[in-house]
Order: C-alpha cells, then sequence, then structure tokens
C-alpha cells in the first residue's frame, strides 16, 4: 500500500470515527430532550392532577347552592346523584377515583362519585384536601375531605 | 504528495467536510424544532392554567404571551403553531376559530339556565374589531363587557359606511335591530340577535337558539363553528346539572318531604327540563317557561322553610 492511500485510509477512519460519535451524541441529546420533554409533560399533568382537587368542588355538578347563590361547598345529595352521570366523564378526569369522606362530627365511610381504574398500572397517587360539605338530610354543614387518586 | 494525490485528497476533504457541515445544520434544524415544540407546549399550558384559574369565579384576564403565537382555537382542544395540539374537554370556550397575537382576552361568565350550568369562557383578541349597532339594548349588553375587552365598540347603523375593512379584516357586526346589513356580508360576519334572554339569533346564514347573557356574549366573540359547538356542549351540560337536580330533588323526597315539603312536582319539571335540553330542535319558549316555574317551585319551597333544590 502506497503511503499516500494510507493516509487517505487514515483520514476516512477519522472522520468516520467522528461521524460515529457525533451521531451518538446527537442521539443521546437527542433523547435526553426528548425525555426532558416527558418529564415536563408528566410535571404539567401531575399538576392537573393537584390541580383537580382545587377544582372539582368549584363543578357546578357537586358545588352547593341555595336559592340561585353559590357557597364553597359540596352538596352531599347533588354529589351522590352526580355519581349516576360521572362515567361520561372520563374524557375530564381520565383514569382517577374521586371520593368525598365525613370526617367531623362523625368519622363516615367515604362516598365514591367517580371511578375509572385501569387494568394495569404502574403507580398510584392519592391526595386529599379538607372540604366543607352540605348534608341535604340533616340539613348541616360538616367537615370532610375529598380524596383523589389517580392511576398511570 | 504529488498533484493526483492531492485532488484526490482535496475532493475527500470537501466531501467529508459536507457531510459533517449537513450533519450540524439537520441537527440545528431538528434541535430548533424540537425547542419550538417545547415552547407551544409551554404557551398552551399557559392557556390551560389560565383558563382553570378564571373558571373558578367569573374573572377575566389578558395573557401576554413572550412573542406572536398562532392559536387555533377548535371546539375541545387548542393547537398553538399549527404544531403543539391540547385537549380541554372540560372547557366551554367561545372563541374565534384562529387569533395571532401575543395578547389574549380571556373571561369566564357564568351561565345559568336557571341554576349555574359551567362558567364559559370567552376568548378575543384586538386583532378581531366588533361593532355593535347602538340601541338603549346594546348599551346595556356592553355594559357588563369588562372594560379590557376593548375591541368591542357600539356604533351607529350610518357610521357602518365609514368603516375601513381593509384595516379591519377580522370584523363582525352584531345586531339586536333588524337593520339591513346586506350590504357588509362580504367584508364582515353579520350576527343579529333577539332582543331578550332567550331566543334564537342568526350568525352569517346559520340560525342558532340562544340562552342566557352568555350565550349573548359568547357569539359576540365566537366564529360561527365554535358557537355551534360550544352551544352544544353547554345544551348538554345544562341536561346533566338538570338530570343532577332531579335526583337531588328525588333524594330530599325521600329524606326530608313532609305535607308542606312536596318535591315530586319541581322533579318532575326537572326531569322534563332534563329532556328539553336532550332534543334536536330546542324549543327556547318551552324552555324558559320551565325555567320559571322550576324557579318558582324553588322559591316556594325556600318559603315554607323547606330545603331547597338549587
Amino acid at each position: 500500500m502506497k503511503k499516500g492511500e494510507l493516509q487517505i485510509y487514515e483520514s476516512v477512519f477519522v472522520i468516520f470515527f467522528f461521524v460515529v460519535i457525533f451521531m451518538i451524541g446527537f442521539f443521546l441529546f437527542y433523547r435526553f430532550t426528548i425525555e426532558d420533554i416527558k418529564g415536563s409533560n408528566f410535571e404539567f399533568q401531575d399538576y392537573k392532577f393537584k390541580q383537580l382537587i382545587g377544582i372539582i368542588p368549584s363543578m357546578y355538578e357537586v358545588r352547593c347552592s341555595f336559592s340561585l347563590s353559590d357557597t364553597e361547598c359540596i352538596d352531599l345529595s347533588k354529589a351522590i346523584a352526580f355519581k349516576k352521570v360521572s362515567k361520561d366523564y372520563f374524557n375530564i378526569f381520565g383514569y382517577k377515583k374521586i371520593s368525598i369522606k365525613e370526617v367531623y362530627p362523625e368519622d363516615k365511610n367515604a362516598v365514591v362519585i367517580y371511578e375509572k381504574i385501569p387494568n394495569k398500572y404502574k403507580t398510584r397517587r392519592e391526595i386529599s384536601s379538607p372540604v366543607a360539605i352540605y348534608d341535604a338530610t340533616l340539613d348541616k354543614f360538616k367537615v370532610g375531605k375529598i380524596i383523589l387518586e389517580w392511576y398511570y | 504528495m504529488n498533484k493526483a494525490q492531492a485532488q484526490v485528497h482535496w475532493i475527500f476533504v470537501i466531501v467529508a467536510g459536507s457531510i459533517i457541515l449537513l450533519f450540524f445544520i439537520g441537527f440545528g434544524f431538528e434541535y430548533m424544532k424540537l425547542q419550538n415544540s417545547k415552547l407551544n407546549s409551554v404557551v398552551a399550558m399557559q392557556f390551560d392554567n389560565t383558563i382553570n384559574g378564571l373558571k373558578i369565579g367569573e374573572q377575566y384576564k389578558i395573557l401576554e404571551i413572550s412573542e406572536k403565537v398562532n392559536v387555533n382555537f377548535k371546539c375541545d382542544s387548542l393547537n398553538v403553531n399549527n404544531d403543539f395540539n391540547h385537549r380541554w374537554d372540560e372547557n366551554i370556550i367561545f372563541s374565534p376559530d384562529k387569533i395571532y397575537s401575543d395578547k389574549f382576552m380571556i373571561w369566564a361568565k357564568k351561565v345559568e339556565m336557571p341554576f349555574g350550568i359551567d362558567n364559559v369562557v370567552l376568548i378575543s383578541s384586538r386583532d378581531y374589531k366588533i361593532f355593535v349597532i347602538e340601541s338603549e339594548y346594546s348599551r346595556k349588553i356592553l355594559e357588563s363587557i369588562p372594560r379590557q375587552f376593548d375591541n368591542v365598540q357600539l356604533i351607529q347603523f350610518n357610521e357602518l359606511n365609514n368603516i375601513d375593512f381593509k384595516i379591519n379584516k377580522n370584523t363582525k357586526i352584531v345586531s339586536f335591530e333588524d337593520y339591513n346589513l346586506d350590504n357588509f356580508k362580504d367584508e364582515a360576519d353579520i350576527v343579529y340577535i333577539n332582543k331578550g334572554d332567550f331566543g334564537r339569533l342568526k350568525f352569517n346564514n346559520e340560525n342558532f337558539d340562544f340562552y342566557g347573557k352568555a350565550m349573548i356574549y359568547g357569539v359576540i366573540f365566537s366564529s360561527n363553528n365554535n358557537f355551534a359547538c360550544a352551544s352544544q356542549k353547554l345544551f348538554k351540560k345544562a341536561s346533566v346539572i338538570s338530570n343532577i337536580y332531579y335526583n337531588k330533588a328525588l333524594y330530599l323526597q325521600d329524606c326530608c318531604s313532609k305535607i308542606i315539603c312536596n318535591y315530586n312536582n319541581i322533579a318532575n319539571d326537572l326531569k322534563l327540563f332534563s329532556e328539553l335540553f336532550k332534543q334536536q330542535n330546542l324549543d327556547m319558549n318551552n324552555i324558559n317557561l320551565l325555567s320559571q316555574s322550576i324557579i318558582s317551585k324553588n322559591n316556594d319551597l325556600f318559603n315554607r322553610d323547606c330545603r331547597v333544590v338549587f
């Protein structure tokens, strides 16, 4: 092999090596960026999940209304009625379980108002928040909590 | 190195250099695309956060984005720069089909039919000029629109000829009277709205039903496609909420009815009310009559010291 040919092969090898290194670098960078975007998307989903706990009590489907004036509380009788139609809310809630539980003056069992659990899931997260509950049966306000479970 | 070797060497350098250069250019473009997608998703999230925040009450805000973006509003989703699609099935949005701006006026308005149904969201931009023909009724309607929505203005019918439609490309003319606006139908969207809290409205050549002031504001700010879709969602939701109140009335009848507190009548009305909103052709007179009857029965329960349904 002549010296010139050897130099060309050497250069080809160096260029090939550089291209491979760049491609690996580019691939890794691309993957990291995609993962970062996925991470941001998950963060957003997580934020929406946490936000939902504040939104549900203000939804007209469950919130208290007395003589056309709205009050910041959950009407238990409306929440029970909402359960009958809540299956149509999958587009809004997704794979979640929403329950309302009276904690004071009595510690009662939670009332599930929405439930859609996937057959398979990796993680289940639960958050809860205190909420005022109106019990129409007794015409009394009680202390309760809204429990939100997310399956993904 | 002889001459032939030098030539091969140079060809090799040019080819290899080009490949590396193309590789970097491609990388640069891909990176820019990725960053733009990321930015578009951030804009979509900004919209989502703003709307969710405003919807908790009746509030308004001007959402300012760092640069002009092209936002396509559809019934259940918004799309930023024809790239990032974000679904928001939970929201009822009255907006134009498309806004290219860095300032978006957003207003959450409560809909009552007669009880609270939802806080609908009205979106507009200064690029959209809305001229409402002045009358006593239209003045009252415009009084409730937040001052920040300064793209809506009252105009005398005879001043319409002074509008320069070349400057105001996205223009809508709204009338609560029977003025002849045929001369402007090529330059602007024309909306006729019946005076009153319910009835019919005509958006260009399409007829729609409306119930309540929020839907009047809805048609003022939205395109006919988005109005049609948002109205359907709203009527569907009215049916769902009426059904919830129907079930609550049955619940109260079971738990708490007395001789003076009977919930059967209001329950029947609520059931019928829910069914009326499911019909293809809505009978707004009937809906309004039933709505008044439901309010009256609820007030009656309140006056008898019974638990109210809503």
